[in-house]
């Protein structure tokens, strides 16, 4: 038996709304619309409802919890229709379920027109954290889908109280930047992946990643380019590191060394060129505490890749040479850990080599792209990445997809692959 | 089977990726680039793109204009126009630099080979130093009048082909004045282009909500059935503007509303309402279909001129705030003008889904706000339960709309019992706003435009057949109006709705304007 606080004093949120009994929520929120509507009627303003999805936001804890409500003023125009924020903390001895809702509303054009959704905040204690899925059943709005934002590391597949939310979720929306332990933590992702195919899976990490991907992939666009792709021969990922002496969280709570995305970039590249890892494993590195990586790979590309070589290199020894992936650390205060410091392809093709780099200084706003061919460095530019960063633009990204991303999915097992590679 | 060439084959890193399309490297060629089109729209468009970096490295403009300028000096006017008209405020420095540094001038009149054997030159120089490959778009900005003879002389210096690459042309509207003037433009365009080479812009179609029409057609299963004469009882199209000439006297004493609005950008939002499904969401095939309707609108010949049709001219008036004065007293404007700067009528599609539904059209300038919407009217419910009941005359029709601007969105207008004891029915509005205007912003529509063509997609830009069939149409009212006395031309108030006679007109049929 669980013990309701709303009974008692109970905690106070001003940022979650008014304390409520469960049973009292969605009379709480009809009242709360019929005040709103009040408004309307005085001519104070005009307050859409929007209906387009179920957003449920997993913490584990109300501080975080906070900390997420905070990011949802930015999301109004993905049209949430009813927020459910869990605060999960199962450590306390005593279950109890307390309960919060509000009716949050944010300007759109002026004033005079604003969206509105529904917000609860849930905080569930002790063994009633496993009942969350249960409880959080009929505060879903009917025929949307459920979006699960879990804040933290991913929980063991078995966990029940995770298991019963991914069951009502559509999509389950992860950040491996902020895993404590990201390899572990990437393994158990693709594991639920492979468990849960009926729910899509997200991860911030991914969208931060669009950006660079997308530079990737123009260089590839010029036609002239599109042969070295075949012969590209080295990828190597520099990601920045904190300067700490042994791994650990940052005063600012990021975890460093965290080679999430360099890794999530690498797979995505090697699943794209077609390369299977080579037998030759001697040189092969792989070093979790510091996040640097080395692997010898086969060149055999697939046929797409296949058939942009020249014909002087189909008809030589595509596939007999090595090729390679490196990903290292780089230290660098001034970003956070994880970021994609460098990337750069070394290709050859015609026996004419071509190095593809894509670069970050100091300037944490840009980025620099440049094509290297013997004796010439063409095509240098300054490309602007500052509006990609924001967690609440990434969110709404993943919040705007309604099936399975299968390319980045594909990609989190190409990366369970290459840590799971023999050393 | 033999392969493709690397430079043919896709790129394949570009596989099931959810970001958006880049192009290939190119040039753009602007002629007229010291114009007002270039540097209100389409150079602020180009950098936001640029910003936003679906264009690729490499991409560069060449302004091709008569005055004399500087590469420096073009830049730093372009810079100011960005700075000014761009959505995305202030100009990022690097990202200029590196935008501007494919930015180049070459001054040259339109009519001199010379300036076209420079332009090969400088094309071929920006192929080998930044690598666009020797695909070129060309952009006429400049007056329709010149259009005939840049053509002939691209053709003439033969760069209306390159010899790897692809070349493109972007015709701006208006495509010819009449329908005589319109086939002379479309066929010396295609003595020197092929027609998958040319991309005739409308602006109009380049509008997220425009787009919006065919997808909540389309994609929805419950609108399509009851699309048709059965269940639609009317369709009112209106496209108000709230400015007057704003200095383009000259080119609007020439076209009036009919040219300006009614002949493209009215007939675009008919023709995506009406037109049947296509087979495929593809270019040519949507334009199949939108060229259908265009075909089948009933002519609107002889009395049909003056009974279904109104135009209008505003006389003084305050708008938004500003008193203004009448049309003919505008400078530029002759005392005896009989332009119209207002429109309204009705015409009528000869298909089957369609058949005897008006379809009412109105434009106008001066009109008391900026709005262009589509309001689909139903029929009323065959059988009227209420009518013993207080609530009887209180049910209104369903009415659909969809606002392609400011608001962009989709209401529906619906019946709904008043609380209480008593049985009283009141219309309320289910609104949608499509855009959640302020948080995300759209890219305007040049931006998607201009990056459609670089991509070779067609589908948002006008056919061949599509201005011909819409100047057929709008060609049997103006030989109509020559005959027509000046007093046929009405007066209404600035800040109104149109002129009286607008109201009657549709009172006439039952029905009543919208209020939008």
């Amino acid at each position: 038996m669980t013990n309701d606080t709303a009974n008692g004093p109970g905690i106070r949120l001003p940022w979650a709304g008014k304390l409520v009994r469960i049973e009292e929520i969605e009379q709480t929120l009809t009242s709360l619309w019929s005040m709103s509507h009040d408004n309307l009627r005085t001519g104070a303003n005009i307050n859409v409802r929007t209906s387009v999805l179920n957003l449920v936001i997993c913490t584990p804890d109300l501080e975080t919890a906070q900390l997420a409500s905070k990011v949802l003023r930015d999301l109004s125009s993905t049209h949430l229709a009813r927020v459910a924020i869990v605060a999960l903390d199962s450590n306390e001895p005593v279950p109890s379920i307390s309960a919060w809702v509000t009716l949050r509303c944010f300007s759109m054009i002026s004033d005079l027109m604003r969206h509105c959704f529904e917000q609860t905040t849930l905080l569930t204690k002790g063994s009633a954290t496993r009942a969350a899925g249960n409880i959080l059943q009929p505060l879903l709005k009917p025929d949307l889908p459920v979006y699960l934002w879990w804040l933290g590391d991913p929980p063991d597949q078995d966990d029940p109280t995770f298991h019963n939310l991914v069951d009502l979720s559509n999509r389950i929306i992860f950040d491996s930047t902020s895993f404590f332990a990201p390899e572990q933590d990437i393994r158990t992702l693709a594991a639920l992946c492979k468990a849960a195919p009926d729910s899509a899976l997200s991860d911030l990490n991914w969208g931060r990643l669009t950006s660079w991907r997308e530079l990737v992939i123009q260089f590839f666009d010029v036609p002239e380019y599109r042969p070295y792709l075949s012969g590209i021969q080295s990828i190597e990922i520099e990601h920045a590191a904190a300067p700490l002496a042994a791994p650990g969280r940052t005063d600012e709570g990021d975890v460093s060394p965290n080679p999430t995305r360099a890794l999530l970039l690498a797979a995505w590249l090697k699943e794209r060129l077609g390369w299977p890892l080579s037998a030759h494993t001697a040189n092969n590195h792989h070093d979790t505490a510091s996040g640097s990586y080395h692997w010898e790979m086969q060149r055999m590309a697939n046929q797409r890749v296949a058939q942009l070589a020249s014909p002087r290199t189909k008809s030589g020894r595509l596939g007999s040479r090595p090729g390679s992936i490196t990903i290292r650390p780089k230290v660098r205060s001034e970003m956070r850990p994880g970021s994609i410091v460098l990337v750069r392809l070394v290709s050859i093709a015609d026996n004419k080599e071509a190095i593809f780099t894509i670069s970050r200084d100091a300037d944490l706003d840009h980025v620099y792209t440049s094509v290297e061919l013997e004796q010439e460095t063409r095509q240098k530019r300054i490309v602007s990445l500052t509006t990609q960063h924001k967690e609440s633009d990434l969110l709404r990204d993943e919040l705007e997809i309604t099936g399975h991303d299968y390319l980045y999915e594909q990609t989190l097992q190409e990366v369970a692959d290459l840590l799971d590679a023999e050393r | 089977m033999p392969q493709r060439s690397a430079v043919e084959a896709p790129n394949p890193l570009r596989e099931g990726i959810r970001i958006k399309n880049s192009p290939e490297p190119c040039v753009m060629v602007i002629f007229g680039a010291t114009g007002d089109l270039t540097h209100r729209k389409l150079l602020p468009a180009l950098y936001n793109l640029a910003l936003e970096h679906p264009l690729p490295a490499g991409f560069s403009v060449v302004a091709f204009a008569r005055r004399s300028y500087t590469d420096e000096q073009f830049r730093q006017q372009a810079l100011d126009s960005i700075n000014e008209y761009s959505r995305q405020k202030p100009v990022n420095p690097q990202v200029w630099e590196n935008f501007a540094a494919g930015i180049h001038y070459l001054q040259a009149d339109f009519n001199d080979p010379k300036g076209y054997e420079k332009l090969n030159n400088l094309l071929n120089l920006l192929d080998q130093e930044r690598g666009t490959g020797g695909n070129r778009i060309y952009y006429l900005s400049t007056p329709p009048s010149q259009y005939p003879e840049i053509i002939q002389r691209l053709g003439a210096a033969g760069l209306n082909r390159s010899r790897k690459g692809w070349t493109r042309i972007i015709v701006e509207k208006p495509f010819g004045h009449d329908l005589t003037s319109a086939k002379e433009l479309n066929r010396q365009v295609g003595k020197v282009f092929k027609e998958d080479q040319v991309y005739r812009i409308d602006h109009y179609l380049g509008k997220e909500t425009v787009q919006n029409i065919l997808v909540f057609r389309l994609a929805n299963g419950i609108f399509e059935p009851v699309w048709n004469r059965r269940y639609v009882d009317h369709v009112q199209i209106t496209v108000a503007e709230n400015i007057g000439l704003e200095g383009r006297s000259g080119y609007y004493e020439e076209s009036g509303a009919i040219r300006d609005m009614v002949q493209n950008h009215v007939l675009q939002l008919l023709s995506l309402v009406a037109m049947e499904p296509p087979i495929t969401f593809d270019a040519n095939a949507v334009r199949d279909e939108k060229v259908k309707v265009l075909h089948a609108l009933q002519p609107l010949t002889g009395q049909d001129v003056v009974t279904n049709m109104i135009r209008a001219q505003y006389g003084p008036g305050w708008v938004s705030g500003q008193q203004v004065v009448a049309y003919r007293q505008e400078p530029g404007v002759s005392p005896s003008s009989m332009t119209e700067t207002y429109l309204a009528m009705k015409v009528f599609i000869d298909s089957w889904r369609w058949a005897g539904v008006p379809f009412y059209l109105r434009t106008g300038k001066h009109l008391p706000k900026r709005v262009t919407e589509i309001a689909i009217q139903f029929k009323q419910a065959p059988l009227m339960l209420f009518k013993r009941s207080e609530a009887y005359g209180q049910v209104e029709p369903n009415v659909l709309t969809l606002r392609i601007q400011p608001d962009e969105g989709i209401s529906l207008k619906f019946g709904a019992k008043v609380p209480g004891t008593e049985m009283q029915i009141r219309s309320v509005n289910m609104d949608f706003f499509y855009g959640s205007s302020g948080f995300r912003e759209q890219p305007e529509a040049y931006e998607r435009l201009l990056l459609d063509c670089m991509l070779g997609d067609s589908t948002l830009f006008t056919r061949r057949d599509e201005v011909e069939a819409a100047w057929t149409f709008i060609q049997g009212i103006l030989d109509e109006w020559r005959h027509e006395p000046a007093e046929t031309i009405q007066t209404y108030e600035s800040g109104s709705w149109g002129p009286q006679a607008a109201d009657e007109f549709i009172w006439r049929d039952g029905r009543r304007w919208r209020r939008p």
